[in-house]
């Protein structure tokens, strides 16, 4: 478990990051956090020839608070937005998941985005991202580009190569929120987990661990809205659930889909449950 | 002056200085710049022959300092060695690298030695293996199968080891029998985990040039005699040390592939070299843990008396022998528990797959044997419609009827004679700690959704097993006394337990001691640490090492000053010589009128003792465990969990409630999270601590814990073994109350764990009550 | 291959090395800064056995690249008395003197890492409750003390 051989720079923009990645294509890897990429160095899964270690670029680590979104750049770590009060206030549904996510000396260094484009199955971030229809800034040497949640996160979606995602833009939309995750341990990586977020304009719900990538529920969002603060029975959540899905249930050695589908209703509604915590 | 006597004070332990500062020295502590690093190149396949190695230019790079392949070792050398192979066992044996087979991804094929481990883990990279593959058997049913592949052709088949036991008339028994259960467990694979894992270092040692090897080892003195055999050379060659342990379990328990390694790298290459295994390796390169099929047939009386047990123990051990052959025997031995059962049968099995070899961990046989005892008690008192504390009432062995007999035996451990023990004071002590009587109350409150369930498990387990027990005692120049102890510090504070034993026994304070573990210069046979054994025998022996300095000191004190040692007397540390009253003598004092003398008084008080049992001793427990299961998630908390314990005389009851607490959370683990998988082509799915889950701080239940002490009459302290009792029962405890939440009605489909959401909510929905 | 030079303060001592970028920092602290009290236990960031406070956040040291760590503050065990904010007595520090009177010990080899993770835990949650405590420990795997007493240990030194 030692990393292969790479070279390793050190950028101070996102021009140069970019120029780099064009440089070495399909053979560079972006270095954040390193919550996730490490890991896989040390383990050989991933061999890149360049590490790119962005942590020296200036201005990536800001939340900032623009007009209609709130845009947190690639170096803002899981704690520092769980932490942020205007992530609290305004982002419903993404400090709720992010309590939930591994545990605070691994979010003090793994970065929101880092998280978010790993995109693991069952992973809480990426739900939130497709629920909320958070946005993504890619910059590439042609220029910047703003995509949607599920055009970088849904079904066979990835980063490109020669991209480096800078920011991520979440809607500024104060709502109650829930989330709830089972996992094979309490703490341990989540198998299924849904986020309900709920104001007056609309609910949303996305489950993580169902299909390989998050999925977007409107039909369990439509259930769950028309009857807050009632909440309905799990047969209803299974049957609403079923409107759905849009491809097989997933499943891998340790958690059948046979279980996920049948545990991601219960899942949804204890999500919901917490809307009025 | 001394106060209250150091035996079973809660003494904090002297170990803990060093490592809660982060200067206690393991293994890799060890390493020195300059030393070479070893990589093994493992097979990659299940079962193959080995067609080719290619080691290219491996051994041009300037990095490389050797390889080693099985060509390259010396005709004659050996298997490695097994330690109970009984009569018409079949030799499975495991070699240091494989010659023409490989029977388990993981087993050592080839090994790189390169300046660094970054450059040796390149090297072992460019190592191209070519194999032809064969068909893997990966489970005992198919390994048992007519025309199974066989891993060792030269058999014929694939169980390796069969023993047969017979107690009375089991026959007529369940002829006679109003109810007969019969029952099938199935015990998955597990890992101990150590959190420090395997490691070893080959090197020259700096006082005398003798070969040096370091490794994290239970076992060192064993290791010593083995490496000198395996490699040629005689062991007063070869010193042996096993610094500070970070675990065992069992698992450093074997004599293993890569501590030959690492000293054939420095005969040959003349370069000290060492091995740090990684903890994706150490899942495929270090043995498995409990893998067996238990089916158990109990005859019942109407009034539940259980009359006869049969029992067919097949273990999977894998593709060969690491260290043990006769993985089964500890459960055929203890199966009956506590309980009286006059008429048994047992057949125990050994079978090999092509997976990584199966060793004992923590409690050997005792979980196994434990559960599949603890649920046939449960599923007699649902038959029967008694209680479930009532039917083990009934079958529980009185107070007065040790010894007791089993009839039966187990390598190393001699025949079963259950010592001493009050297992009725142990379930009556466990029923009121975990408020047995308040449950039903406590269950009907549960909210909806949620299910309650109580388990109760009793253990008995042989410790002391292995053999005599070596110690030596030397008089330091300031007069305290050093304890050189077999003993090896895997992390039960046996330095602070025996200070405490030969303190109390000489009268003296433990500060007067220092306690060492003795390395193969210090100490030269000694069986090692395992089955539950440091302190009972490390202890009874440092006591008798003291009563062979006491009569030294007495000797020597006599000697000097013309009199009769009659007239020497001992007391709290300081000599009284009968002769010249009013006068005291401390050893520091005694040490210089020697050196008046022209007398090399540290030699003549340097002693050693050897400590010989005719049986061992059996400790008892008897565990409760109160779970929440989730019924619509398929999650399992343990909330509550009492154990009353009995291993004898307690030397510290903290460290025994640590040792118990510890083990419960293993057992809890093994019975809810832990698994090693394989796929259907032999490939391990478990590479890491996030595919092998392990129990956390927030998965700790409640504990409440009670001792009960039966002196054993076998050793003149009294003692019995502490160290496994927690992980082998809890198992039982908490599966049995995982049965009792979900009902009677939902078949128990595999009798072990983990029990997984997934494996919980399965269960449900095959009894169609997955609440709504 | 290429190297880079280096410098890492550890413990108050200036380390200068050439590195490849591809060592980790555990590896780094062990081999090159001889500092004993970095354990490595899964090497893949689950356990916490190797934690060290990087410029004052606690980190996993198997998840950082020396080279990364180039120009920073690195705090391992031997730094306890400073992230506590305490002298030690008998050359034990009050978090250790909690670990060793609870018996929050025994094979010790993920002891220094969870000491200080703990310490850094308790200096920003100074009075913190079971459950709080508990979330902080799931970052530490620990095999053979059962946890409680660990539990017990830290709600003992809580303001």
């Amino acid at each position: 478990m030692k990393p292969a051989p790479f070279r390793y720079v050190r950028p101070r923009s996102v021009f140069e990051a970019v120029g780099l990645l064009l440089e070495y294509p399909g053979e560079a890897r972006l270095l954040a956090g390193g919550q996730s990429l490490v890991p896989l160095l040390s383990r050989r899964l991933a061999t890149p020839a360049l590490v790119i270690d962005i942590n020296h670029i200036a201005g990536l680590d800001a939340i900032e608070v623009l007009p209609d979104r709130i845009r947190m750049g690639a170096l803002v770590r899981q704690e520092q937005a769980l932490r942020s009060q205007v992530v609290r206030a305004e982002v419903a549904g993404l400090a709720e998941a992010l309590a939930w996510v591994a545990n605070p000396v691994i979010r003090q260094r793994g970065t929101v985005i880092g998280n978010l484009v790993a995109n693991t199955p069952g992973a809480e971030l990426p739900a939130v991202a497709m629920a909320l229809g958070a946005q993504f800034v890619l910059r590439h040497l042609g220029g910047e580009e703003t995509v949607g949640a599920a055009s970088l996160l849904g079904p066979g979606r990835t980063v490109p190569p020669q991209a480096m995602v800078t920011h991520v833009l979440w809607p500024r939309r104060p709502a109650r929120a829930g989330f709830y995750e089972v996992a094979r341990r309490d703490g341990h990586a989540p198998v299924v987990a849904a986020v309900v977020t709920l104001n007056a304009a609309d609910c949303r719900v996305a489950l993580s661990g169902v299909m390989r990538t998050a999925l977007v529920c409107p039909t369990l969002a439509h259930l769950i809205g028309r009857h807050f603060p009632d909440v309905p029975a799990a047969a209803d959540f299974a049957t609403a659930l079923s409107s759905d899905l849009i491809e097989p249930v997933f499943g891998d050695a340790y958690s059948s889909a046979r279980y996920r589908l049948e545990v991601a209703p219960v899942v949804s509604r204890r999500a919901a449950q917490r809307l009025s915590l | 002056m001394i106060g209250a006597s150091p035996f079973g004070r809660r003494a904090r332990r002297r170990e803990d200085g060093p490592l809660l500062t982060g200067n206690g020295v393991f293994l890799a502590d060890l390493v020195r710049p300059g030393m070479a690093a070893l990589r093994v190149v493992r097979s990659t396949e299940a079962h193959a022959r080995i067609a080719h190695i290619d080691f290219g230019a491996v051994a041009d790079d300037p990095d490389c300092v050797g390889v080693l392949s099985a060509a390259m070792l010396p005709a004659a050398m050996g298997t490695l060695p097994v330690t109970d192979l009984v009569a018409g066992s079949r030799p499975a044996h495991h070699g240091v690298l494989a010659r023409e087979l490989v029977r388990y991804v993981g087993e050592p094929v080839a090994a790189i030695v390169a300046a660094d481990p970054y450059r040796a883990e390149d090297l072992a990279g460019r190592v191209t293996v070519d194999y032809d593959v064969l068909p893997p058997v990966m489970d005992v049913t198919s390994s048992t199968a007519p025309h199974a592949p066989l891993l060792y052709a030269q058999f014929g088949s694939n169980i390796v080891h069969e023993t047969h036991q017979q107690v009375g008339d089991p026959q007529a028994a369940f002829a006679a029998a109003h109810l007969v259960i019969d029952e099938t467990f199935r015990f998955q694979r597990v890992c101990a985990s150590c959190m420090e894992a395997r490691g070893a270092i080959a090197t020259l040692d700096p006082g005398t040039g003798r070969q040096l090897v370091y490794s994290s080892t239970q076992i060192p003195q064993v290791l010593q005699q083995q490496l000198a055999h395996l490699t040629g050379i005689s062991p007063q060659r070869l010193r042996v040390v096993a610094p500070q342990i970070g675990g065992g379990f069992g698992m450093k328990e074997a004599v293993y592939p890569e501590e030959v390694l690492v000293l054939l790298a420095l005969q040959r290459f003349g370069r000290a070299t060492y091995w740090l295994e990684d903890r994706q390796e150490s899942f495929i390169a270090s043995t498995h843990g409990r893998e067996e099929i238990v089916r158990v047939r109990a005859a019942v009386t109407t009034a539940g008396e259980v009359t006869a047990v049969e029992v067919d123990c097949q273990a999977d051990i894998g593709a060969a022998y690491l260290f043990l052959s006769n993985t089964p025997g500890a459960a055929v031995a203890s199966i009956r528990g506590p309980y009286r059962i006059a008429n048994f049968a047992s057949r125990a099995r050994s079978v090999v797959t092509n997976k990584t070899p199966l060793n004992v961990y923590r409690g050997a046989g005792y979980p196994q044997a434990t559960l599949a005892m603890e649920r046939v008690m449960d599923l007699a008192a649902d038959a029967l419609r008694l209680d479930r504390a009532e039917i083990r009432r009934r079958n529980l062995i009185g107070p007065a009827a040790f010894p007791v007999d089993r009839g039966v035996s187990y390598p190393g451990c001699g025949r079963a004679i259950l010592d001493s023990g009050n297992y009725p004071a142990l379930l009556e002590s466990t029923l009121d700690a975990i408020d047995y009587a308040g449950f039903a109350a406590r269950r009907a409150a549960t909210a909806a959704g949620s299910a309650l369930g109580l388990g109760l498990s009793f253990v008995v387990e042989m410790s002391g097993g292995g053999g005599g027990e070596p110690a030596r005692i030397r008089v330091l120049p300031d007069g305290r006394l050093q304890l050189l102890s077999g003993v090896t510090p895997v992390g039960q504070g046996s330095q602070t337990t025996l200070a405490q034993i030969l303190a109390d026994h000489l009268g003296v304070s433990p500060q007067m001691i220092e306690v060492l573990p003795a390395d193969t210069d210090q100490l030269a046979a000694a069986p090692g640490t395992f089955a539950s054994r440091g302190a009972t025998m490390g202890g009874n022996a440092a006591c008798r090492a003291g009563d062979v300095l006491l009569d030294r000191i007495r000797q020597l004190a006599a000697e000097l000053h013309g009199t009769a040692p009659e007239n020497i007397s001992w007391r709290q540390g300081l000599l009284l010589d009968r002769t010249r009253p009013g006068r005291t003598l401390s050893l520091a004092a005694l040490l210089q009128e020697a050196a008046t003398a022209g007398i090399d008084g540290a030699m003549r008080l340097d002693v050693s003792a050897r400590y010989e049992r005719d049986a061992v001793s059996w400790a008892s427990a008897c565990h409760a465990a109160v779970i929440d299961l989730d019924r619509e998630t398929g999650v399992i908390r343990v909330i509550d969990y009492a154990v009353t314990h009995d291993c004898g005389r307690i030397a510290n009851p903290l460290l025994v409630d640590g040792q118990i607490m510890g083990g419960v959370l293993q057992g809890l683990g093994q019975c809810l999270f832990e698994v090693l998988g394989y796929d259907a082509h032999g490939q391990p799915l478990t590479r890491g601590f996030m595919d092998y889950v392990l129990p956390t701080a927030a998965t700790a239940p409640r504990f409440t814990l009670r001792h009960i002490e039966t002196p054993s009459p076998l050793n003149p302290l009294g003692m019995k073994g502490a160290g496994e009792a927690g992980c082998s029962g809890a198992v039982a405890a908490i599966a049995n109350a995982i049965a009792d939440a979900l009902g009677p009605q939902v078949a128990f489909v595999n009798g072990s764990g983990p029990f997984t959401p997934d494996l919980v909510l399965a269960m449900l929905r095959e009894a169609g009550r997955h609440a709504v | 291959m290429q190297t880079h030079d280096i410098a890492i303060r550890v413990d108050g001592v200036e380390l200068r090395a050439s590195v490849s970028p591809r060592l980790l920092l555990s590896d780094f602290l062990r081999e090159q800064a001889r500092v004993g009290g970095v354990h490595v236990a899964c090497g893949q960031g689950v356990c916490g056995a190797c934690t060290v406070v990087v410029d004052g956040v606690p980190v996993r040291a198997c998840l950082m690249l020396a080279i990364q760590a180039d120009g920073t503050l690195v705090q391992t065990i031997a730094s306890l008395p400073q992230l506590e904010g305490n002298e030690p007595q008998e050359g034990l520090t009050r978090l250790q003197r909690a670990f060793r009177h609870h018996h929050a010990l025994q094979c010790g080899y993920c002891t220094p890492g969870l000491l200080v993770a703990t310490a850094k835990f308790l200096a920003t949650t100074p009075a913190p409750d079971r459950a709080q405590i508990l979330e902080h420990l799931n970052g530490h795997l620990c095999r053979c003390s059962g946890y409680a007493n660990i539990v017990a240990a830290i709600e003992s030194v809580r303001a």
